[in-house]
């Protein structure tokens, strides 16, 4: 499918990954890269969203949820897909 | 270190170990085990094998001219994992590599562990990741 995900982030070691995260997605925006959001292996997305659940203070959940509420803006350049198919945002 | 696609991929340094634990669908979740077991984050298998043996392939040169440095260590980054992302820095210590975990739900972040690989135990690695990878990619191939 091309692009980058999360593994490819070359995140410098001095950098919290929550300014890293942000920085990324908003210098994606500002230079209009596409943005590919994998969710298959996301659980319990509902949770993630409310920011509850297993994985509340993980970084797919502070980024998904920095795109819900960005999402005017990020909608332009960021697709989701699961299993290799495309799909509607999580929310 | 050998690995079967039911049994978790034990990688030893001697005083620490890293485990890595695969899924049916591919997922594979990373451990540091230490005086206690730590979980690093997953990825998919595929992913976690190439980027573990390019840290440790002594015969791939580190490009550590981001100038970033860990423990005074010059360092290059080598792999961001998911879930709880820690992240995997790799330096040159004489001949030997060394493996940075870096714990990034701590602020500021901090290093979860360190291995230290000599060159005979990185050639060992190598082989261990590469059998893996194969696998991985093909494993029909590599059970016949």
């Amino acid at each position: 499918m091309g692009g980058e995900t999360l593994s490819d982030l070359r995140k410098p070691p001095d950098v919290e990954w929550p300014e890293f995260t942000v920085a990324t997605l908003e210098a994606a925006f500002t230079a209009r890269r596409p943005v590919l959001f994998d969710l298959t292996y996301v659980e319990d997305i509902a949770d993630v969203l409310k920011g509850s659940g297993r994985y509340a203070a993980a970084i797919t959940t502070h980024e998904l949820r920095y795109l819900r509420i960005h999402w005017a803006r990020f909608r332009a350049i960021v697709q989701f897909y699961e299993n290799d198919e495309m799909r509607q945002p999580p929310w | 270190m050998v690995a079967t696609s039911t049994q978790p991929l034990t990688l030893s340094t001697g005083s620490s170990s890293l485990v890595i634990e695969t899924e049916s669908n591919g997922w594979a979740r990373c451990f540091l085990v230490e005086d206690k077991r730590i979980y690093l984050g997953a990825d998919s298998i595929e992913i976690v094998l190439a980027r573990l043996r390019d840290a440790v392939d002594a015969m791939k040169p580190l490009d550590c001219s981001a100038g970033w440095k860990l423990e005074g260590l010059p360092v290059a980054w080598r792999l961001s994992l998911a879930e709880v992302h820690h992240v995997l820095y790799v330096g040159e210590d004489e001949a030997d590599r060394v493996l940075f975990w870096q714990n990034a739900h701590t602020s500021p972040v901090s290093i979860a562990g360190i291995m230290r690989l000599s060159p005979a135990q990185c050639q060992q690695w190598v082989q261990v990741l590469s059998h893996a990878l194969k696998e991985a990619e093909e494993p029909s191939l590599v059970a016949a």
